[in-house]
């Protein structure tokens, strides 16, 4: 027995001794790999600091692996794995759509600043009374099947959206208001009056009410061909389109020949392509995740993939040398919001109170370690509508005493703020696992505590969190939005009553500018309209805006030609990039 | 024999009802669904939604209706696919059998062996060595074994692919598919069979232990037979008994999928597309994958039971 121990622990110590000589000399190379990376960067990027928007250009092309070199007429692109939904009208998480707008054009595109310009229409046109938009199709459209697109198949794809059993995520009805669609959708008209074909290059449609959001959901319908999606139709009954979802018959820069799911997505150049067939005629689509996407790119498997960003993935993507590293801000933005249903939280000065009185910055520092920004308006400032022009609630906590003072908040004998005899307390419904709130509960705790105002988290799974929300039992709590390219959508989020406003926010001054700006097709006359709704919504504190984080896209320098935004995704580029 | 595994099938249908109406009211009762989660849409959109869906309903109708649509073989439409439920089953549940199945029969012999082996030299150093061996492997966690195993064999010694089924791109058939096929599954079986075959050989050893001391080893030793004889004819086959339950249970392990290698390795199985519509609240696929895994564990339970009788003359006599 005595024996056996020893053995034992002799075999503990030299597995021991073994391992610490591995870290040991593991450790030993890193660092002189990266002080030698470190001085390479200095040169290139300026002052060696952190550089954490735009593109940061490969520093050494050759060292791209030869897996990747070797592909001459081929390009791998790693995202996460879509549903396998390719067909625009059904298309709902991010990856579908990468597909889906591979495989299928729209008759506008959108820009890098969120505006839109022609894609597959030549000329558009909207009439004086802001009602009816015509679009004029570019000569000699064709599917990737050689026959003809023409106006009947853009009229089908925006009839299909108003069937009864549509179940995508499109909200047609809401965005562009076409005449005759809720009589298709209830069965009393068997077409939508407002959707016409004036000739095969040409349609109208007619809306009944103007709207700021109808010309990008009118001109950003995927078009489907009638032919093929439309041969089996009948109306109320869409049920068959969920066969086609992995036969797919577009019009974009690629065609699908190969859909393996959870695995890749294979497609070819699209010789009838619009815009040209594209440079490289075969793509590839390799599902990835986040564990293991920098170790594709690293050893060639993939040459692009979407990455997390942090100071670390960052780093390493740059010490690889042969990656050109997109950074961009994402299209997004975190926020703290407030129940506006609490009394305490009624006085617009108590909300501005607690945004100064909270150190914003060195909560999303301690999340994103400098890939993201702190934010005063919930608008991305790549948007068109974003302004400068507003307060900046930099962290001063005697500004935030004296704004509790004046609204009535005082000190008592225990140093923390009462009114009316009511101890200012704040649930702060934290969602989890989540490492903004790990930051936040802390920080906040410990600013807010200065203030004399307690601060209790109170963790739960995401979806318990959204449910408290719904309900409105909740004081504050932290969650982000998506934006989309035009900014009259937020008005869901922040009009009395809109349809994602469940924080009970109301204020008569932002009901009217948006409903103003919603009636505005041109953007020169939006412009000035949302630079007032912003500095409202800064002024008035609907939300403690926290932080625009940034996204991320690594790209093997052998491929040139993307030219990206938060709007404009890669999809765009993929009939005009090419091998180097 | 019939006669009992009839009574057992005629059981199970209770029992399976009671899981139905479990699941459906634990999904149910899960706070959040699919459709408020679209932040673009109108109350009266995400109103539409539902109905077409069948989720505006009230929770005991629909439950009537899936179970009727369920007996007629109709699992209903996952919510997050926008497919059949039996589809989105199909397109990876057999991806994670595969690995699941090379995995069981690895784990299993390699389990047997050394289970046998190191009972038949119990207190030898092999014996410490291989209990050693076997507690480290159980207490590795599968990520980091698995992230670490790519770095040392496909980053830097560059033996094996980071992941994924087939090598993305090649247009290999026949053979060379095949071996491509092998290549990417190395990685993750050897992972997943050196954390599965921890447990194992602790069972195996155990039971070989229990039976190389009963009496009729030592009569099969005194009438002069041979040590491996005894061990592999007479013992072994003794110690194997009680493997045919483990064997039943896991049954439905073979088509559960595993969600942290499947992520790890990039593969394309069920079980991170169950994680997914867990978040996602795919009521639908939810109730079809979970009701299919509770019927294999019966189904298994009930094989375990009919094989035991088959194998054990004295359970039979009972």
């Amino acid at each position: 027995m005595k024996k056996r121990f020893s053995i034992i622990m002799c075999l503990l110590l030299s597995l021991t001794l073994v391992l610490s000589a591995c870290g040991g000399s593991k450790e030993g190379s890193g660092d002189t790999s990266s002080a030698g990376q470190t001085s390479e960067q200095s040169s290139g990027s300026g002052e060696g600091e952190l550089v954490a928007d735009g593109l940061l250009k490969a520093t050494d092309q050759t060292k791209s692996p030869e897996a990747a070199n070797n592909r001459k007429d081929m390009v791998i692109i790693g995202f996460a794995a879509p549903s396998g939904i390719f067909n625009p009208a059904y298309a709902e998480t991010a990856y579908d759509i990468y597909v889906s707008e591979t495989l299928f054009d729209t008759m506008l595109q959108v820009n890098k600043d969120g505006t839109y310009s022609e894609g597959l229409a030549e000329s558009y046109s909207i009439s004086d009374d802001k009602l009816v938009y015509t679009f004029k199709l570019k000569d000699g459209l064709k599917f990737s099947d050689g026959s003809a697109l023409t106006a009947e198949d853009v009229a089908f794809s925006i009839t299909m959206l108003h069937d009864k059993s549509y179940d995508g995520p499109t909200d047609i009805i809401k965005d562009a208001h076409i005449k005759g669609g809720q009589e298709y959708k209830d069965g009393k008209a068997s077409t939508v009056e407002g959707v016409k074909v004036i000739d095969p290059r040409t349609i109208e449609v007619t809306t009944t009410e103007p709207g700021a959001l109808a010309f990008s959901a009118i001109g950003t319908t995927g078009v489907l061909s009638k032919a093929y999606y439309g041969k089996d139709y009948k109306q109320g009954d869409l049920g068959y389109m969920k066969d086609l979802f992995t036969k797919p018959l577009g019009s974009g820069s690629y065609k699908l020949e190969k859909f393996a799911a959870g695995q890749e997505a294979v497609l070819t150049a699209n010789e009838n392509y619009y815009k040209g067939k594209p440079k490289i005629p075969n793509l590839i689509f390799k599902f990835t995740t986040n564990e293991t996407n920098v170790q594709l790119l690293q050893t060639g498997e993939t040459d692009m993939d979407f990455i997390t960003v942090s100071k670390d993935q960052v780093d390493q993507l740059k010490e690889m040398g042969f990656l050109d590293v997109n950074l961009f801000p994402t299209n997004g933005y975190g926020y703290i919001a407030f129940n506006h249903n609490r009394d305490q939280f009624k006085d617009k000065r108590v909300r501005q109170a607690l945004t100064y009185g909270l150190d914003r910055q060195q909560i999303v520092d301690a999340v994103y370690q400098g890939y993201a920004d702190v934010i005063d308006i919930p608008q991305s400032k790549e948007s068109w509508s974003y302004t400068d022009e507003v307060t900046k609630y930099n962290f001063d906590l005697e500004k935030a005493k004296q704004l509790l003072d004046e609204a009535g908040w005082t000190v008592g004998a225990d140093g923390m703020r009462e009114k009316d005899g009511k101890k200012f307390k704040i649930i702060f419904t934290a969602t989890t696992p989540n490492e903004v709130n790990d930051a936040i509960i802390p920080i906040a705790q410990a600013n807010y505590k200065e203030l004399g105002i307690e601060f209790i988290a109170e963790q739960m799974d995401f979806n318990a969190a959204i449910e408290k929300r719904k309900k409105g039992d909740f004081d504050m709590m932290f969650l982000a939005w998506g934006l989309t390219p035009d900014p009259q959508s937020s008005e869901n989020v922040f009009k009395t009553g809109g349809s994602q406003n469940d924080t009970g926010y109301s204020n008569a001054k932002l009901d009217e500018l948006f409903t103003k700006a919603g009636k505005e097709v041109d953007i020169e006359k939006r412009k000035p309209i949302f630079k007032e709704i912003y500095q409202e919504l800064n002024e008035d504190l609907p939300y403690i805006y926290l932080y625009q984080r940034r996204d991320m896209w690594a790209t093997n320098a052998r491929i040139q030609g993307f030219d990206m935004s938060p709007y404009r995704r890669f999809t765009n580029d993929l009939s005009q990039i090419e091998i180097k | 024999m019939k006669q009992y595994a009839i009574r057992r099938l005629l059981q199970m249908i209770p029992t399976i009802i009671g899981v139905s109406v479990l699941l459906f009211i634990v999904f149910a009762m899960a706070p959040g669904n699919f459709i408020d989660s679209n932040p673009t849409i109108s109350k009266e959109r995400a109103a539409e939604l539902k109905a077409i869906h069948g989720l505006d309903k009230p929770l005991v109708e629909r439950y009537f209706t899936w179970a009727e649509n369920t007996i007629k073989g109709d699992l209903g439409l996952s919510l997050q696919h926008k497919q059949p439920v039996t589809t989105v089953l199909n397109r990876y549940m057999w991806n994670s059998f595969l690995i699941a199945a090379i995995v069981l029969v690895l784990s299993w012999t390699i389990a047997i062996l050394v289970g046998v082996f190191s009972a038949v030299r119990q207190h030898s150093i092999y014996d410490g060595l291989i209990t050693f061996l076997v507690f480290a492997l159980m207490s590795l966690p599968s990520f980091f074994v698995g992230l670490y195993a790519i770095k040392l064999f496909a980053i830097d010694l560059k033996w094996t692919p980071v992941g994924g089924m087939y090598t993305s791109g090649s247009n290999a058939t026949g053979l060379a598919r095949i071996w491509d096929l092998v290549e990417h599954l190395m990685l993750p079986i050897i992972v997943l069979t050196s954390i599965s075959v921890g447990g194992l050989t602790r069972y195996f050893r155990t039971s070989m232990l229990d039976v190389v001391r009963q009496d009729f080893i030592r009569t099969a030793r005194a009438k002069g037979l041979k040590e491996r004889t005894v061990i592999f004819k007479h013992a072994l086959r003794n110690a194997l008994l009680p493997a045919i339950t483990l064997l039943g249970i896991e049954l439905p392990g073979l088509f559960s999928g595993a969600m942290i290698t499947e992520k790890i390795f990039n593969w394309p199985g069920i079980g991170r597309i169950n994680l997914d519509a867990i978040n996602a609240r795919d009521y639908f696929l939810l109730m079809g994958f979970t009701m299919f895994l509770a019927l294999l564990t019966m189904l298994g339970n009930l094989l375990a039971d009919l094989l035991y009788r088959v194998a054990d003359p004295r359970v039979r006599m009972k």
